[in-house]
């Protein structure tokens, strides 16, 4: 196992270096000039020329990625172009705060979800299963924006029961609206697939024989049908927290939230290429790592999945 | 044993997660007790004052001193003069600093706030300003004349790259300061501590006008080199109120500057909210959680006649342009006088301004919006007549839109400017016009104006400094950058140039009115509308003056709670 993780590991340099490249040519290729983007007024050719040579966009592209590939070995992104501030500090700042909401956002969804799927999956067709089958479904429709501002008015402006916006002191009052509209349609989705899965292997042989030698209903349940089906269910929370700790967009907009996904939107908006890509680097990194955790967990749910390092160790 | 494992593996990740929750949380803690305790102070300053209104309801109009005054914001780009460069910097630094002058916020005149007093040499070229005596830095320092000196050479220098250096552009020495071939700005001098001399290229007489900018704020040399990278970040003004914290993408907080030289601020404090979306700011306006806001699009009228915000709402005319320009020196529009006429003419100004901007725009009566000093009204004499249009179109050889190619106009994308290209579409299609409608970012626009691969195009315009110059001179003159029309009159350029050496403001002011006169008959573009503000303020918030510039000054601010 050791061998397997130091390997994946050592997989992330070839695929940071592919992307410094490629999210390099993709900016280049891009035919807005970040300069022009800035100087709204008086951009004479000298004054663009002046914020070119500050931004480090004067040179050919080529010299450009070769000092970024020389800062980022020291560990340092740049500096953006239009905050003029360090990258690194940027997304030191906003990064945490997508991560933190994006585990409370997982916490809900994994309990909530893993519920209602399994709920629905044991009372298949009973009044309980449509209810979740009915309630995922909207769950899944309605659009996020909406659901967060009704939220907010609801919770925030009439009850004044909880925080419409901002991390305020950092408590988790107000961590509650932004993380269930974060979790909405990923709950759903986690209860659909339990469901599904749960529903699978309900039907196999080996519960019915669990049943038949007497075991009780829970733990048929829970120890053989909930155990055999959460595969496809870690897949999903692993690769949703991923995604996640990358920030959301529009949860982030609506409450207010400084996370990462805000910044590196308006980032592209506003072609400030060292704060993309040093975020899309650590983003990368978060990809990586979730996606070896989540191998991780396969193989202490199922011994029949191996990790298999360089040579032919098991693990 | 197998289920077991899988147990522990769910507990393990829900464990695992709270934890790291718990940590990220646990690293606040401090901050937290910090931000408690702030808190408690602050609650316990207003119970005071509350207790003192009791004892003094006599005096109900006497402005009472406390409190903190939250507005909305946008993340800020940079809190240092010469970066800050977009309305958000803007603001608070203009809470931040105090200039050389300001200007009034009912007349928008200009007046003296740093400065003392000041001469102009006869041939208009060389101005000294005596600075006040005792003013201080927020930081402790007192502002002497080097610190202008200082401050705006480090504007012009090419090192700097400011966005906003070409306000410096009439001064001695400021071509070499940005070509890199020199390291000062030869047009400015300190004379003694608390006086200075700059020297101009040409007569500008509307030079003091321009210098109530925020670029031309004096920064402390001291804390700026002290800063390094972080000078956005670590404003030291001059001020009514002191920079204490920026926590990006939260908030801006400032407090007052107990060492002010002038009338100290009423306000405790002033918290600037970060909060990227307008609907979730006014919804914290109307659950009290914010002072000041922008009303968003859709609800203005909503709010305008419910009683409980109606006397809170701002909104008037801006210094602010918005127009479809046309490139002179493309075809169809190039030597077609009537064309540009017919284009002006068929646009229903009123009904964009009513139905699509919720009566906050102003129809466009001409270049110069109200508000600055010289404004002509009516001065553009084809409004809306779609009759009148469809002759300029036949006289322009296109009787009925025959023979003239499609129009492409250019918009940016993304800031609901593609409503009223669609209404001057459908305008445009009742004379016979073909417009067809796309869509740029921001940056591409602006290039493919300037290089002529669009030729026609929405753009706007905001007064840097209220004065009809900073209309007329970078829209129309003809070796402008802004320029994007290409307009060339020499006639214009003739009038421009001695307006700016006129030193008699009534003069000054005739020649840029024939000037503006000269340019709509020219129909150099079709004006749209003024910009109009609609922000909406606490019924408790006093003292409270948004001009058009949408600036504002808070020291004389309280609040009536």
């Amino acid at each position: 196992m050791f061998y397997y993780i130091l390997k994946r590991i050592l997989q992330i340099i070839p695929v940071v270096i592919g992307i410094t490249i490629l999210l390099f040519v993709l900016m280049y290729v891009i035919p807005e000039d970040p300069a022009r983007l800035i100087l709204e007024k008086g951009a004479t050719p000298q004054a663009l020329q002046n914020l070119r040579e500050k931004m480090g966009i004067d040179k050919p592209v080529y010299v450009q990625y070769w000092r970024y590939v020389k800062q980022l070995s020291k560990g340092d992104l740049g500096t953006s172009y239009r905050y003029r501030r360090s990258v690194n500090s940027i997304l030191a700042e906003h990064y945490p705060n997508s991560i933190k909401l994006a585990f409370v956002a997982i916490i809900i969804e994994t309990i909530i979800g893993l519920l209602a799927g399994i709920i629905s999956a044991v009372r298949k067709y009973s009044f309980l299963d449509v209810l979740v089958t009915v309630s995922t479904t909207i769950l899944v429709c309605i659009p996020v924006y909406w659901l967060g501002m009704l939220l907010q008015i609801g919770f925030g402006l009439k009850l004044g029961w909880l925080p419409m916006s901002g991390m305020g002191d950092g408590s988790i009052r107000f961590y509650i609206l932004p993380a269930i509209t974060l979790a909405s349609v990923s709950t759903a989705f986690v209860a659909r697939i339990t469901r599904s899965t749960m529903l699978d292997v309900m039907s196999n042989d080996y519960i019915r024989t669990a049943y038949a030698k007497g075991l009780s209903n829970n733990s048929v349940i829970y120890k053989h049908g909930l155990k055999n089906a959460l595969i496809p269910v870690v897949t999903y929370i692993g690769i949703d927290l991923g995604t996640l700790m990358g920030g959301a967009i529009l949860t982030e907009t609506i409450f207010a939230w400084p996370g990462v996904g805000r910044t590196i939107y308006l980032a592209i908006l506003q072609r400030d290429a060292p704060v993309v890509i040093g975020g899309t680097i650590v983003l990368v990194l978060i990809f990586v790592f979730m996606n070896l955790f989540v191998d991780i967990i396969y193989a202490i749910l199922d011994p029949r999945i191996r990790l298999e390092g360089g040579g032919n160790i098991n693990v | 044993m197998l289920n077991k494992k899988v147990l522990f593996a769910l507990f393990a990740f829900v464990v695992i997660s709270s934890l790291v929750v718990a940590l990220f949380t646990g690293c606040k803690i401090s901050t937290e007790i910090a931000t408690t305790t702030a808190a408690a102070a602050e609650t316990s300053a207003g119970e005071t004052t509350k207790a003192e209104e009791s004892t003094t309801t006599a005096a109900a109009n006497q402005p009472k001193t406390g409190g903190t005054m939250r507005l909305h914001i946008n993340e800020p780009v940079s809190l240092d003069p010469p970066n800050s460069y977009e309305s958000e910097g803007i603001q608070i630094a203009r809470q931040l600093w105090d200039g050389l002058f300001t200007y009034d916020p009912a007349t928008l005149e200009t007046k003296p706030e740093l400065c003392e007093k000041y001469e102009i040499s006869d041939d208009g070229l060389t101005y000294t300003f005596y600075i006040k005596k005792g003013v201080k830095f927020h930081s402790g320092k007192e502002l002497k004349a080097e610190d202008f000196v200082y401050s705006w050479t480090r504007l012009a220098l090419k090192d700097t790259a400011s966005y906003l250096a070409y306000h410096l552009s009439p001064v001695v020495g400021y071509d070499e300061c940005q070509d890199g071939s020199a390291k000062e700005l030869k047009g400015i001098k300190a004379l003694d501590d608390y006086s200075f001399q700059v020297t101009l290229k040409y007569p500008y007489a509307d030079f003091i006008n321009t210098l109530g900018h925020v670029a031309f704020y004096p920064v402390n040399k001291e804390s700026i080199e002290k800063a390094g990278d972080k000078a956005g970040e670590m404003p030291d003004g001059t001020g009514p109120f002191k920079f204490v914290k920026w926590e990006h993408d939260q908030y801006v907080e400032l407090v007052r500057n107990d060492d002010y030289y002038g009338q100290k601020a009423y306000l405790d404090g002033v918290k600037y909210l970060i909060i990227p979306d307008e609907q979730t700011a006014f919804l914290e306006f109307q659950a009290g959680n914010l002072e000041y806001t922008d009303i968003p699009v859709g609800q203005i009228k909503s709010t305008e006649a419910d009683p409980q915000w109606k006397d809170g709402v701002i909104i008037h005319p801006m210094l602010g342009l918005y127009y479809y320009g046309m490139n002179l020196n493309a075809k169809p529009f190039k030597d077609n006088l009537p064309l540009r006429e017919a284009i002006s003419l068929m646009i229903d100004r009123q009904n964009i301004c009513d139905v699509i901007s919720e009566g906050v725009n102003m129809p466009a009566t001409g270049f110069v919006p109200p508000g600055i000093p010289g404004f002509q009204e009516n001065a553009m004499g084809y409004t809306f007549d779609l009759e009148k249009a469809k002759a300029k179109l036949a006289e322009a050889g296109y009787p009925e839109g025959k023979g003239l190619p499609i129009l492409k106009l250019g918009y940016n994308t993304g800031a609901g400017h593609e409503k009223i290209a669609e209404a001057i579409q459908s305008d445009a299609a009742k004379i016979g016009i073909k417009i067809e409608v796309e869509g740029f970012e921001w940056g591409t626009m602006l290039e493919k104006a300037k290089s002529g691969e669009i030729i026609f195009y929405r753009l706007g315009w905001l007064a840097d400094y209220p004065t009809m110059d900073n209309f007329l001179y970078p829209l129309f003159y003809s070796k402008s950058s802004d320029n994007y029309s290409e307009y060339n009159n020499p006639e214009v350029d003739k009038l421009l140039i001695e307006a700016r050496s006129t030193a008699d403001k009534a003069q000054r002011e005739a020649k840029y009115q024939e000037v503006e006169k000269l340019i709509l008959k020219d129909a150099a573009f079709a004006p749209i509308y003024f910009y109009g503000t609609r922000m909406i303020v606490q019924p408790y918030v006093k003292g409270f003056y948004l001009d058009n510039m949408e600036n504002y000054d808070l020291a004389p601010v309280w609040l009536d709670k």
